[in-house]
């Protein structure tokens, strides 16, 4: 028989896998290369400076982003991004205490199911990994390259080449890609949804779907928590953390979480605590059952200002 | 398991090493491989009907030779053939179109008489890929029939024809006398097939994850909310739909095609770039290919022998009714016979006057097509993309509404999409390009080894890898896995 029709050591066989070794070496090298260079041009042109008046950076998710206005308080940076979680937040915190020594305090926003299980879905979630590792890769480090592989090594590899056109694109877009203040116009129409579906209203009574009703307390939020008060700790950053507003029934809510939050709080022992979750903003003031809208934002943006917050 | 999963790529890994290398003294060795790690893939991808598959499939072989063995034009003959016929399209009419019938019924039923009769429809699972082994399994027995092949004595063969796995999900529809030649032969391997088909491979990958799932997204945002947008959104709307189809379909069929290749094996290439055609004729020798020839083979081609005699009157009713079960072959809605029945009538203009068509390539031998081509792919795609309005719709009422506002005095107005279609907008001049140049071959990245050099080969797949990598979709489920 001929040798070459043997196919374990065929020639044919051997020049495939030979061309597809090679080629796809070649390729993944190729993307590793592009993937890293476009980040660091990404990371190197990113203007992350702030006015140098600000010495408050205020970060957290969707909440503060809509509920801070830093045209009414003085001083005062909002970076917030809606479902930011504590993984991001330490990266961005990282990055901007770095470019601007003159910020002296961080205001970290919470409420106290930041504790809950279902948090760390803002960072092992796939679509959080695809979503915020892409556009958020210009700001990693190895380490934080890490930490997500080690999530979901397949999710976060087969996506990592979306970073590229971001990484391009951010220096442009501006600080937007941080965060940043967002007024919200519509009113939450109490009376109508009751109308219309009282179950919802109820279920939106016991969290909403927030959190389970059995307490189960999350890893990867608070151990990022931790790492940014370490940080803050390293540059001599203030931390401070601030619950802000809520409707009342969500204050009911989201009490049972309140000692485990207060517990991990304690561990963090040279943070300043606020909590501001029972200030009073009208129904009027908010534009559904989580978030302020302009309304709201003003009256409490104001009292932030008259009462501290803006020096 | 879908083809464009890591969960695949180990799959395929697994079966490849082992067919080229430890299953590959005979060709019976071969095809067992093939049938066990088809079964392995239909039961994970869905484990339920795997017992449908096989007792479909061995009554199906034993009637064919029962039918084979009957004399010709006896009624045993008949007997066993049209029994055969009925239990297959039972088995279809029951598990995809029984609530669709009584349910249809009863509506009838209430709109002709005042009482009042309600319908629970009935909880039935659609078995996966039962229209596509259904129909291979009818043309098995027709053919055998009609003594155009030899009923197969070959059981491993006959199983593989049925449950192959690049074929079982979403077609193409595959012959018996095509495939098992091919399957009774032992396969020696070929570095240009293999190449071939990894290259289609990564061209139905690109169709798939670039072009259908970044429109599937903006498509179902504009059909969810069409009655908040503007005429010209909605109109695009259904040529981002049309694209999305073909991208989804086609690249399927160009990743089923490939990985076949890389088995030795070729299966009916579903799709030959249908957009580039200038009349609808043209557009459904080139649009699912192996479902057309199905059934001009089994439902027009005996049915306008049937109505000769009515001359142009019958050509009319048998395209018409050929054209009806394409669009209910997609499932138990009305929304897809009328998609049917449109398209039927799109050949009445064609039929009454006599139309002679071409049917070859477009513009074959120019680098680009005359001004009158362009004319009339254009128009052609704008008629079929209206009639993919009515194949999305919820139902009948939402179609017409949708039309509606799409020839209203907002298609003049800018239109505005409710998701970004930038990586759509991105991708789409990739693909036509591709697409046209490579007219006259299987797919968009058919290289001619011999004009186009090694090192622009390699530049070139590694552009199509880049952009896969970069601006891929989130992943979007098959479009015809419903059907």
């Amino acid at each position: 028989m001929d040798n070459k029709n043997l196919f374990i050591f065929s020639t044919n066989m051997k020049r495939l896998i030979i061309n597809f070794l090679a080629f796809s070496s070649f390729t993944i090298m190729l993307l590793i290369i592009v993937i890293l260079s476009t980040a660091y041009y990404g990371r190197k042109n990113f203007d992350f400076s702030l006015p140098k008046s600000h010495t408050k950076l205020l970060v957290g998710d969707s909440h503060p982003a809509h509920a801070i206005d830093p045209d009414i308080v003085s001083d005062l940076t909002n970076l917030s991004r809606d479902g930011d979680g504590y993984f991001y937040i330490n990266m961005k915190v990282r990055t901007l205490i770095d470019a601007n020594p003159q910020i002296d305090t961080l205001i970290l926003a919470y409420s106290f199911i930041d504790v809950t299980l279902k948090r760390d879905a803002w960072f092992r979630d796939q679509v959080v990994l695809r979503s915020k590792t892409t556009k958020r890769f210009f700001l990693f480090n190895m380490q934080d390259l890490w930490d997500v592989v080690k999530t979901d090594p397949v999710e976060v590899l087969v996506n990592l080449p979306q970073s590229i056109p971001h990484s391009l694109m951010n220096p442009r877009r501006g600080k937007t890609v941080l965060g940043g203040y967002s007024k919200l116009t519509s009113v939450r129409n109490v009376g109508e949804k009751l109308v219309l579906n009282p179950l919802a209203e109820e279920e939106e009574e016991k969290g909403g779907g927030l959190f389970d009703e059995e307490p189960k307390f999350s890893v990867d939020h608070v151990y990022y928590l931790h790492e940014i008060y370490k940080y803050c700790e390293s540059k001599n950053v203030q931390l401070v953390l601030l619950n802000l507003p809520l409707l009342p029934y969500r204050v009911v809510g989201f009490a049972p979480y309140k000692p485990q939050y207060l517990k991990v709080a304690a561990e963090l022992e040279n943070a300043i605590l606020i909590d501001h979750s029972a200030f009073y903003i009208p129904d009027s003031g908010f534009a559904d059952a989580n978030h302020l809208n302009a309304l709201g934002s003003k009256i409490y943006s104001e009292y932030l200002e008259k009462n501290g917050f803006g020096n | 398991m879908v083809f464009n999963s890591v969960e695949f790529g180990l799959f395929f890994l697994g079966v490849f090493i082992l067919y080229w290398f430890v299953f590959n003294k005979t060709a019976k060795a071969q095809n067992i491989i093939l049938l066990l790690a088809s079964v392995l893939f239909y039961v994970l991808t869905d484990w339920r009907f795997i017992s449908l598959l096989a007792v479909s499939g061995i009554f199906n072989f034993v009637l064919a030779k029962k039918t084979a063995k009957a004399e010709d034009e006896s009624i045993t003959r008949k007997l066993y053939f049209y029994s055969t016929i009925l239990v297959n399209i039972g088995i279809l009419l029951y598990f995809k179109y029984f609530n669709f019938f009584i349910d249809s019924f009863v509506t009838l039923f209430n709109y002709s008489d005042s009482v009042d009769i309600s319908f629970t429809p009935f909880s039935i699972l659609v078995p996966l890929g039962i229209s596509f082994f259904t129909f291979q399994l009818i043309s098995y027995q027709f053919d055998v029939d009609n003594e155009e092949i030899e009923p197969t004595d070959d059981l491993i063969g006959f199983f593989t024809y049925i449950a192959y796995f690049p074929k079982i999900l979403s077609g193409p529809i595959e012959r018996m006398g095509k495939f098992l030649p091919q399957i009774q032969k032992k396969r020696e391997f070929d570095y240009h097939l293999a190449v071939d088909g990894a290259r289609q491979f990564l061209w139905g990958l690109f169709k798939k994850i670039v072009i259908a799932d970044n429109c599937t997204p903006v498509v179902n945002a504009i059909f969810n909310d069409y009655g908040d947008m503007s005429g010209s959104t909605l109109l695009i709307g259904s040529f981002f739909y049309s694209i999305s189809v073909y991208a989804d379909f086609s690249g399927f069929s160009d990743m089923a095609c490939g990985v076949s290749k890389m088995f030795g094996i070729r299966i009916t290439n579903n799709f030959a770039f249908p957009f580039f055609s200038t009349n609808i004729s043209q557009f459904w020798k080139k649009w699912h290919i192996s479902l057309t020839t199905w059934m001009m083979d089994y439902v027009n081609t005996p049915l306008s022998f049937i109505l000769r005699r009515y001359k142009k009157t019958g050509l009319i009713i048998s395209i018409i009714v050929t054209f009806l079960l394409v669009g209910m072959w997609h499932g138990p809605k009305w929304t897809y016979i009328v998609f049917g029945v449109l398209h039927g009538l799109y050949f009445v203009p064609i039929i009454l006057g006599n139309i002679k068509l071409s049917d070859g390539v477009m513009a074959e031998g120019k680098m680009l097509p005359s001004f009158m081509e362009i004319v009339k792919m254009s128009l052609l795609f704008v008629l079929v993309a209206l009639t993919t309005i009515v194949f999305k719709a919820e139902n009948i009422g939402d179609a017409f509404k949708y039309f509606k506002i799409v020839f209203s005095s907002s298609i003049i107005a800018v239109p505005k999409f409710p998701i970004s279609i930038s990586r759509i907008i991105l991708g789409l001049p990739v693909l036509v390009l591709f697409e046209w140049f490579m007219r006259s071959k299987e797919y968009g990245l058919q290289f001619n080894n011999e004009t186009v050099s090694k090192p622009l080969r390699w530049v070139m797949y590694l552009g199509i890898i880049f952009i896969i990598a970069v601006y891929r979709g989130g992943q979007q489920e098959f479009i015809y896995f419903q059907y």
